[in-house]
């Protein structure tokens, strides 16, 4: 399956890019938002530890799937499927 | 501490332009205390002041324009100045807060707000300077834009033409020309006082500008200024060493696109819609790589969110570079059904230099597209025409022809073309950035905002995105969800209005480690020897939330909340497809009413009694 990947504010992020970030991931049937993270830190090394820790989105951080937080589906666990828009969310104010 | 008593005194120039007379008056630890200053002491004396009927744009309306007595005293964002008055365009109490350098200023003139009076005969300028009030022609100025008013207002003042070098506060043309939609610009640089069409009031007093500048020691009346300096800079430090600050200080605000896109929260062609897939040169990030040239701070903050443009080049280039946010790109771009971001900041250009509240002009011109496709209002103009987009605003700012009418604002505009429900907003103001059918606790916040189409008055995608202080789904709507939503909308309702009479900056209550009430009483505590406690902080922010309410009372408007029945549809296409307000409004008022102490937007005897309002029991 294909999934859309997106990191916001890759700046904030620490990452060499002002613009976002995007990327299509061909991944397996049963792949997770946490398989994607480990995607993306292999691309960006240490990104993963800038989004989560012990397991969990740093406080104030977020992650997307189809607009929805993964607080209120299933975590890092929660699977994705073919389509699937995935953004990185970094703080913000306004 | 040789008989020293540390005591908050707040000093007021009490300015009449149709008598040129001026007093000063000062408030003490009595009224301080219970309503700090900015919006809250503004909103007071409102109410108490302000006659009742009174047309907004009338010799007999006042404009309070006051800072509050924390402002520009500590780095923790605090040059903030607040403006109260009756709106001409929702015909009750508003109030519109700016950042900048002119609160700063205003304190170090000696005087921590302004009363303006009356009217002019004639176009003048009032100067303050080390307590010192002058009132001098203006004519010459009239009908100059704002960047060029102001750098004349500091050149005949003996100032360089930077905006830092004195508080500069002025209107444009939108303002001369009485649009109901303007704004008043201040230094330093395009800061708005935008909402409510408080330009239009400085406007009608024909008062082009006001100048302020001194060197007054804003902690002369502080306990202990080492203790204060030491204990305020921890906090800073604190506030710095939050990710949201980081975010802001690289980005600015306009990093919302990307997030309240995804979510399906952002309003598409006048709240047709809440998602679009175009939206990626709209976004923050886009931006600044694109066009952004310098990162800017208003007085005394750490964050430094602002974020200044260039266009250099091609059909939208403009002279100069502009401040622009996540609001104005949205107000002059996706609303518009506008995409291109070249045009979009020609469009903020354009509207801080003709002096407009950017958001009601975004609201006007999408509700003129809407009844234009309706075929309600002839006009040629469409989804996302930029050229005939620029033209109506020049028009609007001017008055001419069709923009009589876009210069009375969106509700206006609506009904006059016999189609109310091109009017997305709610007490006669136009809606922000965000789909309350997305965002949920904007259905409680913004049909409860008392100077109405408001975000900042509770603004929930802290608690429903950032989860401070805490998490709360925005799609939820379970009745412990509502219940929540509910809660929190009226503690961040009283955290805002004391943010907006403390004075600090919103922003610094977005994080976890962000100040809030407790370190507010700890720093009036430590500054006015008063020994306040985080919950009776948040008690004024009620009383002053209650005020407000009452003035809508005095005047028989808006005092009931109603959803705006657009958003009892479903959004058709995007993430959140298929949700509406309906349920959190109705189920949720009800709850908001009863932790209010309210019966159908209406504060009880008893609420009044226990906040200390039996003053005002005279309205019920
Ligand atoms: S956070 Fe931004 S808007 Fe707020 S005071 Fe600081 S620079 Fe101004």
């Amino acid at each position: 399956m294909r999934v859309r990947v997106r990191i916001m504010a890759p700046l904030y992020f620490g990452l060499d890019s002002v613009d976002q970030i995007s990327l299509d991931l061909n991944l397996e049937d049963g792949s997770t938002v946490e398989d994607v993270m480990n995607i993306l830190n292999t691309i960006h090394p240490g990104f993963k530890d800038k989004v989560i820790k012990n397991g969990k989105v740093l406080d104030m951080h977020d992650i997307l799937v189809n607009g929805r937080s993964i607080d209120f589906l299933d975590g890092l666990r929660t699977r994705l499927k073919d389509g699937d828009s995935i953004l990185v969310v970094s703080p913000f104010g306004g | 501490m040789n008989g020293f008593i540390p005591m908050a005194t707040f000093r007021v120039a009490r300015i009449d332009l149709g008598t040129e007379k001026v007093t000063e008056e000062v408030f003490k630890d009595d009224v301080l205390r219970r309503f700090l200053g900015g919006r809250g002491l503004g909103s007071y004396l409102a109410l108490k002041e302000i006659p009742r009927g009174i047309d907004p744009l009338s010799p007999s309306n006042r404009l309070y324009i006051f800072a509050g007595p924390l402002s520009a005293m500590v780095n923790l964002s605090t040059s903030r100045v607040t403006v109260v008055t009756k709106s001409p365009l929702t015909g009750s109490l508003t109030h519109a807060n700016a950042g900048g350098n002119f609160a700063y200023w205003l304190r170090k003139s000696g005087y921590d707000g302004i009363i303006i009076e009356g009217a002019a005969e004639d176009p003048v300028y009032v100067v303050v300077k080390d307590g010192d009030v002058a009132i001098r022609p203006a004519g010459h100025l009239w009908g100059k834009w704002t960047g060029a008013s102001i750098k004349a207002i500091l050149r005949e003042n003996g100032f360089p033409e930077e905006e830092k070098a004195a508080g500069v506060a002025v209107v444009g043309p939108a303002g001369e020309n009485l649009s109901k939609i303007a704004g008043i610009r201040m230094s330093d640089y395009e800061r708005f006082a935008g909402r409510g069409g408080v330009g239009a009031v400085m406007g009608s007093k024909r008062l082009k500008g006001i100048l302020v500048w001194g060197t007054r020691d804003l902690l002369k009346d502080v306990k202990d200024r080492a203790k204060f300096i030491a204990e305020s800079t921890k906090l800073a430090q604190r506030l710095m060493s939050g990710p949201t600050a980081k975010a802001l200080h690289i980005y600015g605000t306009n990093l919302l696109t990307a997030v309240i896109n995804s979510m399906g929260a952002y309003p598409i062609r006048n709240f047709e819609t809440a998602y679009a897939e175009e939206t990626d040169k709209l976004t923050g990030e886009y931006i600044k790589k694109n066009y952004v040239v310098e990162t800017h701070a208003c007085m005394m903050c750490p964050i430094a969110c602002t974020q200044h443009v260039m266009v250099k080049a091609g059909p939208y280039k403009f002279v100069g570079k502009a401040k622009y946010e996540y609001e104005n790109t949205w107000a002059l771009g996706a609303t518009l059904g506008l995409f291109d971001p070249e045009a979009d900041l020609r469009l903020q250009k354009l509207a801080n230099e003709l002096g407009f509240d950017t958001i009601s002009l975004g609201n006007t011109l999408a509700t003129a597209i809407e009844l234009a496709r309706k075929g309600k209002l002839k006009l040629d103009v469409n989804w996302g025409d930029a050229g005939a987009l620029i033209d109506l605003v020049i028009r609007a700012a001017n008055r001419s022809d069709v923009g009589d009418d876009l210069a009375e604002g969106d509700y206006r505009l609506a009904l006059k073309y016999g189609d109310p429900s091109a009017f997305k907003g709610s007490r006669g103001q136009g809606l922000p950035a965000y789909d309350p059918r997305g965002l949920k606790g904007f259905a409680l916040s913004y049909f409860t905002a008392n100077r109405g189409g408001d975000h900042l008055e509770a603004y929930s995608p802290t608690w429903e995105v950032l989860g401070v202080p805490e998490k709360v789904d925005p799609l939820c709507e379970t009745p412990e969800c509502i219940e929540k939503q509910a809660r929190i909308v009226v503690y961040a309702q009283h955290l805002m209005a004391l943010a907006d009479s403390v004075t600090y900056c919103k922003f610094a209550t977005l994080d976890r480690e962000g100040i809030f009430e407790k370190d507010l009483a700890h720093l009036f505590n430590m500054a006015y020897d008063w020994d306040a406690t985080p919950e009776e902080m948040l008690t004024i922010g009620e009383r002053i939330f209650n005020v407000e309410r009452l003035f809508h009372v005095k005047e028989g408007k808006w005092v009931k909340d109603e959803l705006n029945p657009h958003f009892r549809n479903p959004i058709p296409t995007g993430p959140a497809k298929g949700h509406s307000s309906a349920k959190m409004f109705d189920e949720g008022i009800k709850i908001y009413y009863k932790l209010r102490g309210w019966v159908d937007g209406k504060p009880t005897y008893d609420t009044l009694k226990r906040l200390g309002l039996e003053e005002f029991q005279y309205l019920l």
